[in-house]
């Protein structure tokens, strides 16, 4: 008898470490579905941005035509589950991210724009979808880390492996954004 | 205690008490002399009570230890004998300390409502206390039977809609009641509703967050946030993981850290507590104070057992301000929250 108990003792730990593996894969699935709700108010409100800026910002097109091709590319890229699908998205969503930063920051330069209610009112809003943005970036990177330290340690790997489970990535500051802003070069190029 | 304070003329020495030095000579200072003539009576009302009812205590006591014979209250005689004479010293005290807080609740009542009116719209109201219901559905209030509040106050301070008391809860042992928790519940009403709860509570440790997870959480999950400074005193619970970040940004838990540093010098003299000194220090002490976001308010409880609101004293003059002053730094501490916290701002900004 005591050689069955320990059997179905080591039978129901590894249940339970098995379950929690694909509770914290869930979890991340979640953190990703949060992310993807504020992302989709980001892609809603770069059009309306973008179109109210064109009547005065007729030297930047170029800038505001890579916006929208990137823009484009992050929502076909939404609602990817696996790793490979979340890596790609988050490149793109943190390339639009450092697309939009610059886009502002020129902006300031159209002193017309600046002052103008409903462009104040969109960057208003742009600014709090970034904020929850932010906040839901932090879940995720929260439940990657649980996620991940979870299958990355023996035996939780042999689990991970068995449901088909893998690490997922953090979700990143881009090298453009990390490096650190030559306010000389902004002014020169504006200028 | 500063001896200039005894002249019954206020000299402005905080720059938060910038101002009141004329509003006092000329809304305050005509009802001293009024406040000094009763306190006089109250302390005499109190010396005669003191001295008639120690009289009787100490008749009574000699009754009872030198005249009742020995053995009159059964098996258990000394045992009752003792209990009795507490009893006795007990009700000698009834009378002083009802005259002593006869006067506290006057000066309150005289000098509370215009230093109020000095900071704008606040009114208070003594004999009121913040209303439970409206604090329960904030999850955050520790399990209790008995509820009391006093020192209601409500208004406009700096822009911002608030309501506060202090508040006492109890549970019954067999045969007695114990304290729970005794400190202020202060109510803001902030620029955006929230969409769920979010709750501060004090970190249990592994075992106390294992049952709290056990008996359920009123739909809230726990939320893991990246300050360890931070998750030492506090363990974070909401029913929406984006709206807790959103909330809960790296710099507001930092300002929460400094707010329990002010908030643990609650009750010190203004004129010896160095606010610099207690908030460098403030991420070396646990955070005492309990915060919940729900609905369009953010709620704080601040555990304090000294004085809150007491403006004058049975056994000071009415014209000696330090009392006074040290009422003014706590409204003025309520201020500090506001700033501290950045409520008159979108919050987690």
């Amino acid at each position: 008898m005591t050689p069955l108990w320990i059997l179905l003792g080591i039978a129901a730990v590894a249940y339970f470490w098995y379950a929690s593996i694909v509770t914290r894969r869930n979890k991340v699935q979640e953190a990703l579905s949060d992310i993807d709700v504020q992302l989709t108010k980001r892609h809603d409100l770069i059009p309306n941005i973008l179109k109210i800026a064109e009547r005065f910002m007729e030297h930047e097109k170029s800038l505001m035509t890579d916006i929208t091709a990137l823009r484009n590319q992050a929502q076909a890229a939404g609602g990817a589950k696996d790793a490979s699908g979340v890596d790609a998205q988050l490149k793109l969503e943190s390339q639009l991210q450092m697309r939009m930063g610059q886009f502002f920051a020129l902006a300031e330069n159209y002193p017309q724009l600046k002052s103008d209610g409903p462009m104040m009112q969109a960057q208003a809003s742009y600014n709090e979808v970034e904020e929850h943005i932010a906040a839901a970036r932090r879940f995720y990177n929260a439940a990657v880390e649980q996620l991940n330290n979870a299958i990355q340690v023996f035996p939780g790997s042999a689990f991970a492996g068995m449901a088909g489970i893998s690490a997922y990535p953090f979700y990143q500051a881009d090298e453009g954004s990390k490096a650190p802003v030559d306010a000389d070069a902004y002014l020169r190029k504006t200028a | 205690m500063n001896p200039a304070d005894n002249t019954g003329v206020f000299t402005e020495q905080a720059d938060y008490e910038k101002g009141f030095g004329a509003y006092f000579a000329q809304k305050i200072a005509p009802l001293l002399g009024t406040l000094e003539a009763d306190r006089l009576k109250f302390k005499q009302d109190f010396i005669v009570s003191a001295i008639f009812s120690g009289a009787a205590a100490a008749l009574a006591l000699a009754a009872l230890w030198l005249i009742v014979p020995p053995g009159s209250m059964g098996s258990k005689d000394a045992e009752g004998r003792i209990k009795l004479s507490f009893f006795i010293l007990f009700a000698a005290t009834v009378l002083p300390t009802y005259f002593y807080h006869r006067y506290g609740e006057e000066a309150k009542g005289t000098l509370l409502p215009p230093m109020m009116s000095f900071f704008g719209g606040i009114s208070f109201h003594p004999h009121m206390g913040i209303n439970e219901l409206t604090l329960r559905p904030f999850q955050i209030m520790p399990m209790h039977e008995i509820y009391h509040s006093e020192d209601y106050t409500n208004g406009t301070l700096d822009n911002l809609s608030l309501e506060l008391g202090l508040i006492k809860l109890e549970n019954r042992s067999k045969n007695s009641t114990y304290t729970v928790f005794r400190g202020i519940a202060v109510k803001f009403e902030v620029k955006k509703p929230f969409e769920g709860m979010t709750v501060l509570r004090h970190n249990q440790g592994m075992f106390g967050h294992a049952l709290s997870s056990l008996f359920g959480n009123h739909g809230m999950e726990r939320v893991q946030l990246e300050d360890p400074r931070f998750n030492a005193s506090f363990e974070v619970s909401s029913t929406n993981q984006v709206e807790a970040r959103y909330l809960l940004t790296t710099a507001f838990m930092e300002r929460m850290m400094l707010l329990g540093a002010l908030m643990h010098h609650w009750g010190d003299d203004p004129s010896t507590f160095n606010e610099q000194m207690a908030l460098a220090a403030a991420f070396s002490n646990p955070c005492n104070v309990l915060a919940s976001f729900y609905g369009r308010s953010l709620l704080l409880l601040i555990p304090y057992a000294g004085k809150f609101f007491e403006p004058g004293s049975l056994f000071t003059s009415a014209t000696h301000l330090n009392e006074m002053r040290c009422v003014l730094y706590q409204i003025h501490l309520f201020r500090r929250i506001i700033e501290v916290l950045k409520l008159d701002q979108n919050i987690g900004m």
